[in-house]
């Protein structure tokens, strides 16, 4: 229990920071922190396969995808001009009332945990082969559609970003035309 | 060491799979076509083998009974087969109203077509979901697919700013969603809807609050993407924006899929949560028909109506979610066909009149256009009339099934605002007709001819009168065969 506690309150200061920190690379920081604490969590849990999953892909791969877009970009921390500065408040509000219903429901049920030896047994065999399983049978459809959600994403990539050098300059002509119209 | 595979009704599958192979070859046409038309063609081929096997399912959940596939993951009863049709109209149609369009606005990259049919297949998916996994799925496949159409006009600020508002906003409904499956799961342990409502309906449940809490954010995420208010921010900029095709396909195949979405779990889980979800929606539901009609009524640019009419619209089938589980669900149907067929309607003319940019939908330039284009304006007057709900049209059935739908449930208040509000649209729908036909031409049109578009026109206007006038023949299929929709 105080292994979680300790985590889970890196992994909360960690998910704040990426909200709150101004520069990109810092927030990136602070986001690896939470993947990587998620990670040690799934290795408490048992589930060693997941963890290892968790730092391969996540904290590994997308970060550095992450870090990419950055460094080519060259995102500074620029705070942007405020733009609806009444929606500020707002957002908090919401936020904060948001926040609070979910507290609330999570202290007001309680849900009492099982006895020791019954979490023992669950957790046990958290490699391949249990996920192996429900992968293949229970959530074959789920797996399919997967692969059909990763095939849009990549044509829908390939067709906004392949034609970029005909199509930026015809848009630019049109642009200019479309200036003169409104002058 | 043999391994148990699950249950794979196939038939059941074949529409969408029909459409995702067809989508698969498509793109390796595109590889070595620079047009898109022969895309287009084998498009517009695999919608109809689709349709055919649409058809043939239908026969057999008629005869036989209703199919399910892994478990009770997917879904084909009527009432999925019966989007599936409507989904299939709305992409023909859109394929059509593309044909010569995207050469005309140099858009013409063959993608497209491969990208509608995948949204397509998303929304059958979603459509035809027995669990929340698939549902969240079919739902992302579908988004995807159109956050890229709406970018198409790339170059273009307003397009490029449509498609990136309603990614980020749309990723925003996903997170919401994604987050209320987690909590129904929390509380339940359970993924499918039947299961669901099995534990919530079971002796020992203690966790009410956090499954509500749950069926509140999931409720958040769909009414997202069927743009009820305040959840529909993105809906004018997002329609605006697109390319016109992209818009009438976005107005009518994304929302038909997230109003089944809703339709299913309203006749599923959510009656055995708190009273709560379903005031919730119906407050939702209230303001989205207040919201949607006032704002249409300011706009000066039709296509920008034609959006918050859109909005509107969704109220209207809203009214029918919150009589899901009884006759709602067929009167949901039986609007979101009309709709279809008059809204996608409405945009293919406007795609005629507008310039190659979409730029030029001021209701100015509508002026005279009863005696410039007589074909065009009457077909958009028919348009108008039916989504304004007048006497012989589809639009007006619809709206009569819808608030039967509502009375029925109990909603006499949100039926009377719904009443009200209709009738603040006609002035604004009125208001274009009366343009067309009472005032001097003031622009040169542009000359525009496609008979692809035509078609898409001449076929929504018999499709919006005859089934105006003949509604017992699509409401008596509706009636056939087996309702499984709750996924019991």
């Amino acid at each position: 229990m105080a292994t979680f506690l300790i985590l889970a309150v890196v992994m909360i200061v960690g998910a704040v920071g990426v909200i709150t920190l101004k520069q990109p690379v810092h927030a990136a920081l602070a986001l690896v922190g939470t993947l990587l604490t998620l990670a040690v969590t799934y290795v408490t849990l048992e589930a060693h396969f997941l963890a290892a999953i968790q730092v391969i892909v996540y904290a590994g791969a997308i970060m550095v995808l992450f870090l990419f877009v950055i460094m080519l970009l060259n995102i500074q921390g620029e705070t942007p001009p405020a733009v609806l500065a009444w929606f500020r408040p707002l957002a908090y509000i919401v936020a904060v009332v948001a926040a609070a219903a979910i507290a609330t429901t999570a202290f007001m049920e309680p849900r009492s945990l099982p006895d020791e030896v019954q979490i023992a047994t669950a957790l046990q065999g958290g490699g391949v082969e249990p996920i192996a399983d429900v992968l293949f049978s229970d959530f074959l459809l789920a797996f399919q559609l997967v692969g059909v959600l990763l095939l849009t994403g990549i044509i829908g990539a390939v067709s906004l970003v392949q034609r970029k050098v005909v199509a930026v300059q015809e848009a630019r002509a049109d642009g200019a035309t479309k200036e003169l119209e409104h002058a | 060491m043999t391994f148990p595979g699950p249950d794979i009704n196939w038939v059941a599958f074949t529409p969408p799979l029909v459409l995702l192979l067809t989508a698969a070859l498509a793109v390796l046409f595109a590889l070595y076509q620079e047009s898109g038309r022969l895309t287009a063609q084998l498009s517009l081929l695999g919608l109809v083998v689709a349709a055919l096997f649409n058809l043939h399912l239908f026969q057999v959940v008629r005869q036989t009974d209703a199919f399910t596939s892994f478990g009770l993951r997917y879904l084909a009863d009527t009432p999925a087969i019966a989007f599936n049709f409507v989904i299939l109209i709305g992409t023909v149609l859109a394929v059509l109203m593309s044909y010569h369009y995207l050469e005309r606005a140099d858009l013409d990259h063959p993608e497209y077509y491969p990208l509608i049919l995948l949204s397509a297949c998303g929304a059958m998916v979603m459509v035809a979901a027995g669990d929340l996994i698939t549902l969240l799925l079919g739902l992302e496949i579908m988004s995807l697919a159109v956050y890229v159409l709406s970018a198409w006009r790339q170059g273009s600020r307003e397009s490029e700013e449509a498609g990136m508002k309603y990614f980020l906003l749309g990723a925003f409904a996903s997170a919401f969603l994604v987050y209320g499956i987690a909590l129904l799961y929390g509380a339940s342990g359970h993924f499918v809807y039947a299961e669901i409502a099995a534990v919530l309906r079971g002796d020992g449940f203690d966790q009410l609050l956090l499954a509500t809490l749950g069926g509140m954010l999931v409720l958040a995420g769909l009414a997202f993407k069927a743009a009820l208010a305040p959840f529909h921010q993105w809906a004018p900029d997002a329609y605006t924006g697109a390319p016109t095709p992209v818009t009438a396909f976005m107005s009518v195949v994304v929302k038909a899929a997230a109003i089944a979405a809703l339709l299913r779990i309203f006749s599923s889980v959510f009656p055995d949560l708190s009273p709560l979800v379903g005031q919730v929606f119906a407050v939702l539901v209230a303001l989205t028909l207040v919201l949607g009609n006032l704002a249409a009524l300011f706009q000066r640019g039709v296509k920008r109506m034609l959006a918050y009419s859109a909005v509107a619209h969704a109220g209207y089938l809203g009214l029918a979610v919150l009589a899901a589980g009884t006759v709602g669900t067929r009167a949901a149907i039986w609007y979101l066909t009309a709709y279809t067929l008059m809204n996608v309607g409405a945009f293919a003319v406007l795609s005629l009149i507008a310039d190659r940019n979409d730029r030029g939908d001021d209701l100015e330039r509508f002026a005279g256009l009863g005696r410039m284009k007589p074909g065009l304006a009457a077909a958009l007057t028919v348009f108008l009339l039916s989504l304004a709900g007048i006497p012989p049209l589809a639009g007006f059935t619809g709206k009569i099934l819808v608030f039967q739908a509502a009375l029925q449930a109990g909603y006499v208040a949100l039926a009377i605002i719904g009443i009200v509000m209709s009738v603040v649209a006609v002035v604004y729908y009125f208001r274009v007709v009366a343009v067309m036909y009472f005032r001097e031409p003031e622009y040169e049109l542009p000359a525009i001819s496609s008979w692809a578009t035509s078609m898409a026109i001449v076929v929504t206007v018999a499709g919006t009168v005859l089934l105006g006038i003949f509604p017992g023949w699509w409401y008596g299929l509706l009636q056939a065969g087996r309702q499984l929709l709750a996924g019991m």
